[in-house]
């Protein structure tokens, strides 16, 4: 997930010298970075779901809110910090033996954390998705998932306009947040949100938003299937005083850039516009012989490089691997066999998807070890190198 | 007799043999999951108690030396079980589909005086790439031996038995210098061609870090936290290294250079087939037969053979594994070595010992 205002807030992490020193003396004791790490195994004899360096969250309620959508409602342990209205946790989940993580926007309030100590994440179930689906199958209450700290710059600006919402789908999620945080605040009389759901049946958080408009918010919401996706009619319908106001969007890719290009033509300046790319970024390859027009991006994390390509060429390039493709960019990974057998050339992968030669398997978009000389990129891919 | 003398079949029945191969291989697969991390993670939490209660009791030597043996026990059984069931499994990348970062073969550190970054250059790719051929496989041998009469006799291969007792008896030493004995770092001509991916003083660095840290250990720092019982521990320490040392190295040195154990030349290899290539690892290796105990203390190598098939599936399932490879060789008539412990054992003892004479014909020039 990326947002608008860009840039994830970094987490300090203090090592003092005491800190350090244990660290050491772990390594010269133990071969492992921490005496936490030496002993995880130990304590999860007792204690299954407990792993050193991560927050755990026990699953309270799993709701389902249309065919597709579910509300997760968490408890996060109280290493967990509150967060922002807007932003969004990585959410990892063991399934199967495998760690699993995607991120996905809170979509309870602050104040709700505060006095109830639970959050809720609303998802959508991607039907060929790893994670999505099989949550609402294979988790119930009184199982446990791991939590990052809040992430994400999507929040409220201290702007003075007029707000305008405008959620596509599961979008609604850090809108619903922000909303319900503010619902008090004297903007909130002045806002506005406009809701795209395909249809009838497309619609959720029903409830919640008839509260919202009985405080004030004005209520729009609009099934696309009948009325179409956002246009520049839907603009000018729906809001008024076009130039007065501040736009928070969220949604579908298509959509943010649909709505982003429409503000620009009506001359809403872009540090009006905040967007939250929702879910996960369209994929530019579903499969390798699929094409798209999306580009085919490597950013290289810790040699802050980076490399595109047109897809259509790519699938024409003989060397595809982000082997090929990172020692021709001059960086030089350890590396072995070149087959994928030796594992020498394993690299962090923070997002993007791969598709492995050798396995012939597609991967996951969230963070994972991956072998470099038999993955090929399949839209935007981030490494640690 | 002469090991080397197997027919390999065409290269079209050796097309439908791997297919075969492959077949068990994703079926197996498809069962890799939940049991597989709870196994691994349990297989760790009884090694670090291992560990922790041997150093515990280690210093209770002095209430009954009957005490002290039992430590030593648990603490060689921790180290054998982190060297084969774990580290090398987990190295291999066995594991690395959990994304855990503790438990994958980029981050594994092992309880052994060999950096395992070094040891997966070599190890995982020079060995499972170039098994037992002559000239590209350093494990056949380690360039110590004359195991096959690939090698011309020379006179210090008489007294090779000794030499193998010897790194037997300091196998991860030999573990730890065997790259930096192949890149030359400390003596020797300098390599011609060098694949090494790393700095020539990284390579330095990382194996004086690794001797260094397990040195500290157990021979300067645990003996000094129980200073009273220094030496008492000092001792149990090395002990404990010792036995791991000798099992280590007698399971290894059962996997290839056991009597029908095969050699390949270097032409051999030449644009191999993916069914060749199982041909030569089946070919190469040797199992041993043994209970459920026996098969996580060897780390699995003792499916050697299905270890080199398939290095990188979970190896708590190669001995089910080993059945259908098994019966895929007899079907195309490949020879499959196999054979209880000892057995296998003595064979490789008579090979170092007949290998230590020169040839007949050698013997007479």
């Amino acid at each position: 997930m990326s947002s608008g205002t860009n840039s994830q807030t970094p987490r300090p992490e203090l090592s003092t010298f005491a800190q350090k020193s244990i660290g050491f003396l772990s390594r010269q004791l133990t071969n492992t970075d921490s005496f936490g790490v030496y002993l995880e195994p130990i304590v999860q004899l007792f204690k299954p779901e407990w792993r050193h360096g991560r927050i755990s969250a026990e699953v309270i309620m799993i709701k389902s809110e249309t065919d597709n959508i579910y509300t997760l409602t968490l408890k996060p342990e109280a290493k967990w910090q509150n967060f922002i209205a807007g932003q969004y946790v990585q959410l990892s989940v063991e399934k199967e033996g495998a760690m699993l993580t995607r991120t996905f926007s809170v979509s309870s309030s602050p104040t709700h954390f505060q006095q109830s100590g639970e959050i809720t994440l609303t998802i959508r179930s991607h039907d060929d998705g790893a994670i999505t689906p099989w949550i609402s199958r294979a988790l119930k209450s009184g199982s446990h998932v791991y939590l990052s700290q809040a992430q994400g710059e999507f929040q409220l600006s201290t702007s003075l306009k007029g707000k305008v919402f405008i959620a596509g789908g599961s979008g609604l999620t850090p809108l619903y947040s922000i909303l319900s945080e503010h619902q008090n605040a004297t903007w909130f009389q002045n806002s506005q949100l406009i809701f795209y759901v395909n249809n009838k049946q497309g619609l959720f958080f029903t409830e919640k938003l008839s509260h919202l408009q009985a405080k004030g918010m004005e209520l729009t919401v609009i099934y696309s299937d009948e009325q179409g996706f956002i246009s520049q009619g839907h603009l000018e319908k729906h809001v008024q005083n076009i130039e007065d106001k501040e736009f928070y969007v969220c949604g579908p890719g298509k959509m943010i850039e649909t709505t982003r290009t429409l503000l620009s033509d009506n001359n809403i300046p872009s540090h009006d516009v905040h967007f939250e790319y929702f879910g996960n970024q369209p994929l530019s390859l579903e499969g390798l012989e699929t094409e798209s027009d999306d580009l085919i991006q490597v950013d290289y994390l810790d040699s802050k490089k980076q490399v595109t390509f047109d897809p259509k060429d790519f699938l024409e390039n003989e060397n595809a691997t982000l082997l090929e493709i990172s020692e021709k960019q001059g960086l030089k990974p350890v590396s072995g066999c070149r087959i994928g057998v030796c594992h020498q050339c394993i690299c962090k992968k923070k997002t993007g998807r791969v598709f492995n030669t050798r396995t012939q398997e597609y991967s996951d978009s969230g963070a994972e070890e991956i072998q470099l000389c038999v993955s090929v990129p399949l839209g935007k891919v981030e490494l640690e190198l | 007799m002469n090991p080397n003398n197997v027919s390999k079949p065409s290269k079209q029945t050796l097309e439908g043999f791997a297919k075969e191969l492959d077949e068990v291989r994703s079926e197996t697969l498809k069962k890799v999951g939940t049991e597989d991390a709870k196994y691994i993670r349990r297989l760790i939490a009884i090694q670090r108690s291992c560990e922790i209660a041997g150093r515990i009791l280690m210093v209770m030597g002095f209430i009954s030396p009957l005490l002290w043996v039992l430590a030593v026990l648990l603490l060689a059984s921790a180290k054998i079980l982190d060297n084969m069931e774990i580290g090398h499994n987990v190295l291999h990348g066995q594991y690395d589909w959990m994304n855990d970062p503790n438990i994958n073969s980029r981050k594994f550190e092992w309880d052994i005086a060999g950096d395992s970054g070094s040891w997966k250059r070599y190890h995982n790719h020079e060995h499972h790439t170039y098994t037992n051929v002559i000239g590209k496989d350093r494990d056949f041998g380690y360039g110590i031996f004359r195991l096959s009469d690939d090698l011309p006799w020379r006179p210090k291969n008489r007294w090779q038995i000794f030499s193998y007792l010897g790194l037997s008896t300091f196998f991860e030493a030999g573990i730890a210098y065997h790259e930096v004995a192949a890149e030359r770092i400390f003596m020797g001509k300098r390599r011609k061609s060098s694949s090494l991916p790393i700095s020539r003083e990284q390579l330095k660095k990382d194996f004086f870090s690794k001797i260094g840290r397990q040195t500290f250990k157990d021979y300067i720092f645990f003996p000094l936290l129980c200073w009273p019982v220094a030496l008492q521990v000092l001792f149990g320490n090395l002990i404990a290294n010792l036995i791991r040392n000798w099992w280590t190295s007698t399971i290894i040195f059962c996997g290839h250079f056991t009597e029908e154990a095969h050699t390949f030349t270097e032409e051999e290899i030449q644009n191999e087939t993916q069914g060749e290539w199982y041909f030569r690892q089946i070919l190469g290796s040797s199992n041993l037969e043994g209970n459920k105990l026996f098969h996580i203390a060897t780390g699995h190598l003792s499916c050697q053979i299905e270890h080199h098939l398939f290095p990188d599936v979970p190896a708590r399932h190669y001995p089910d594994m080993a059945k259908e490879v098994q019966e895929i060789c007899k079907k195309y008539e490949i020879p499959y070595n196999t054979g209880r412990f000892f057995e296998q054992y003595k064979t490789v003892v008579e090979r170092v010992l007949k290998y230590s004479r020169p040839t007949p014909k050698e013997a007479l020039a």
